[in-house]
């Protein structure tokens, strides 16, 4: 019984009577012309999660409920579109739109609501009773105790109402005893969103959709002041924003920002997106566009604090904006490092976390500039360890004055430092007056000749 | 405009005529703050202005950095961050500000922020966000091409800022720019001891042009000039007013 099977059909390949689960030869037989792509579950998921998040403009709480569900908790967002019966139309319009086709069902209790949109007729539930004529099915009894149900003449949740709970539960296991009780009032798993709604959010619906620049900076800046108005009216900071913008196609493109201080400016917040709203692809237009601002922490209004606030204030801005511009692994700041080794003794740290101070060390030996690749170069030195007379390669020159050696051994405890050689560093002078900070490699007397190198410049 | 009376000596008439006057120019901003000053020898020179501060300087030439670092030491005497912008291409050719080696010549790493953008055009937009900052008392822009419309963008903008921007430069650029000064800078063959800078005064704002020779004190980046080795106002007449520096 091997073989591809059919795992979803369209609404003409239904006519034919072929149905999921079908084998593809025999669908093949039915219908000779038939066109088959290979089913995708992963790609079926993603998209499925992507169609949830846009479901977000109905209720902040979405989640995707099996392979093809998604379950909304609208509790309270009702009103916003007149009433239960005005929201199912809208979610109905909407999906249209789409190009979906859906079965939505609203209820008291999320497993009623599932029943109802998937074996009954959907729409509102009107009464929990409305659920008896349905096939048990519903319910999910799984391949055995569905058997067992068959067998017995227990075709509808009503005849599993009338039986006792207790020898149903002995007869068919206690999860369909369980699924039963959820119908009628048992306590509900706790409902997991897809993303726990921000605290603080701030949103924006047109009527029709915007397709300028303009027009969404416009929106964004009223999204940012009314933002950072609820955050003051709570005491506080966003530390990271986040903008979506709902394109009337059903894409939501999301930037995501964040900030140095806990910050409730509204010119800066949207500072971090005005620069990336420029390449932003906006297709047929906007309808829907969310500011949030999921991490937040205490600010108080005035900030009182020791030293220079303001300064310090300007300092998390530019920091901000930098990093909105270029990424944080490009806005960076020294800490320093216990290492002898030159080339070690410098970290370069995203700037949004405060550096480490540590005591620097300071020599004048040390250039103003580090090379980040130190360049091969050739040099006529005295023999065995004195500083080089001459260089030749990508810069050369005759040595008018040089300081050194400064002898530098490897950290011998690092395993990458094995095989390393000692070197000694001159600061050379040439001829035409540039300085720089150059390298041997090595001893004589060993195997291999020593290497000159070039680190770094004094100008 | 405000109208406040003028003083009634000559010389605080002649200040306050001249501050309107830049006021008219659109360099207001840089006046309530104190230029930075790179000894009497440079005020000389450059007049009472000194290096303005809310302007744009550019140094080109190979021994540039050195001689922007000992602007940026005496820069920093306000508070406020040193923020030095390049461009892979930058990094690549030249490498990267070290912080040993500033700290040795006291210049505190801590006030370093490093902005490696990824190109050019990134660059020019960072180097515009760090000028029109307050937050920033001397912006660094390793900026390879400025244009001037480029260049009175920056000019614009670190008139918001009220910081000092150094535009570094590798090669002479030969196009017009809107900064206040633009200098050639290159090593001086000195032999033994502190390096030597030959400072080329090409274009500024007061229409001074003029050569200086000078030694980097390095604890301290301060610039003490040689001797001349002609007197002034015998040598050949040029086409602006000719300077050297005298020692002291």
């Amino acid at each position: 019984m091997g073989g591809p099977r059919l795992f979803a059909v369209n609404p003409a390949a239904a006519t034919l009577r072929l149905v999921p689960g079908l084998r593809l030869t025999d669908a093949r037989a039915a219908c000779p012309r038939l066109r088959v792509l290979p089913a995708a579950p992963e790609e079926d998921a993603r998209a499925l999660e992507a169609l949830a998040l846009w479901c977000t403009r109905w209720s902040p709480r979405v989640a995707v409920d099996g392979t093809e569900g998604l379950m909304l908790d609208v509790l309270g967002c009702a009103h916003l579109w007149g009433g239960e019966a005005g929201l199912l139309a809208a979610v109905g319009r909407a999906f249209e739109q789409l190009g979906l086709e859906q079965r939505a069902a609203l209820a008291d209790r999320r497993l009623a609501a599932r029943i109802w949109a998937r074996f009954g007729p959907g729409g509102i539930l009107p009464d929990p009773r409305a659920l008896d004529p349905l096939p048990v099915e519903a319910l999910e009894p799984g391949e055995e105790a569905g058997e067992a149900l068959r067998r017995l003449g227990l075709r509808t949740i009503a005849d599993l109402r009338r039986l006792p709970r207790s020898a149903l539960a002995r007869r068919f296991g206690l999860a369909l005893a369980a699924r039963l009780d959820l119908l009628e009032g048992g306590a509900e798993p706790p409902f997991v969103p897809l993303a726990e709604p921000a605290r603080f959010s701030a949103r924006i619906a047109w009527p029709e959709p915007i397709a300028t620049q303009a027009g969404i900076e416009c929106a964004c800046g009223k999204l940012a002041r009314d933002l950072c108005r609820a955050l003051e009216r709570a005491g506080q900071g966003a530390r990271r924003v986040v903008l979506g913008l709902h394109r009337v196609d059903g894409q939501i493109a999301r930037l995501e920002a964040g900030t140095s201080r806990p910050s409730r400016d509204p010119d800066h917040l949207l500072r971090l997106f005005r620069h990336r709203l420029d390449g932003l692809e906006l297709g047929f237009g906007v309808e829907l566009a969310i500011l949030e601002a999921p991490e937040t922490v205490a600010l108080s209004a005035e900030q009182p604090e020791l030293g220079g606030t303001a300064d310090a204030r300007a300092v998390a801005v530019l920091v901000d904006r930098l990093t909105a511009r270029l990424g944080a692994e490009r806005v960076l700041r020294p800490e320093p490092v216990a290492s002898h080794v030159p080339e070690r003794a410098v970290r370069w740290c995203p700037a949004g976390v405060e550096p480490k101070p540590g005591p620097w060390p300071a020599s004048l030996l040390r250039p103003l500039r580090l090379f980040e690749r130190s360049l091969p170069v050739r040099a006529l030195a005295i023999v065995p360890d004195g500083p080089p007379l001459r260089l030749d390669g990508p810069i050369a020159g005759r040595v008018i004055a040089a300081s050194g050696p400064e002898r530098i051994l490897p950290e011998w405890w690092r395993p990458e430092d094995a095989g390393i050689r000692p070197r000694d560093f001159f600061r050379v002078r040439l001829e035409d007056g540039r300085e720089l900070w150059c390298v041997r490699e090595g001893l004589w007397g060993e195997a291999a000749p020593p290497a000159w190198r070039l680190l770094g410049s004094f100008a | 405009m405000n109208k406040t009376p003028l003083p009634t000596d000559r010389a605080g008439r002649l200040a306050a005529l001249r501050a309107r006057i830049r006021a008219l120019e659109g360099r207001g901003a840089g006046l309530a703050i104190p230029p930075v000053r790179l000894g009497p020898a440079f005020d000389r020179l450059l007049g009472e202005d000194g290096l303005a501060r809310a302007a744009l300087h550019e140094l080109a030439g190979p021994a540039a950095t050195l001689f922007a670092l000992a602007i940026v030491r005496a820069g920093l005497d306000r508070p406020g961050l040193l923020v030095w912008c390049l461009d892979e291409a930058g990094v690549s050719a030249r490498g990267l500000p070290w912080p040993p080696g500033l700290v040795a010549r006291g210049i505190d790493p801590g006030r370093l922020l490093l902005v490696r953008a990824p190109h050019a055009t990134a660059l020019a937009g960072a180097v515009e966000e760090a000028l029109a900052s307050p937050a920033a008392s001397v912006v660094v822009a390793e900026l390879a091409r400025a244009g001037l419309g480029l260049t009175r963008r920056l000019q614009l903008a670190v008139e918001r800022g009220g910081g000092l921007g150094l535009l570094l430069r590798p090669a002479a650029d030969p196009s017009p720019s809107a900064a206040s000064t633009r200098w050639w800078v290159a090593p001086l063959p000195v032999g033994e001891g502190s390096p030597g800078l030959r400072l080329e005064l090409r274009r500024a704002r007061n229409g001074a042009e003029g050569v200086a020779e000078v030694r980097v004190d390095e604890r301290t980046l301060a610039l003490h000039p040689l001797a001349t080795l002609a007197d002034p106002e015998a040598a050949a007449p040029g086409p602006a007013q000719r300077w050297a520096l005298a020692r002291g």
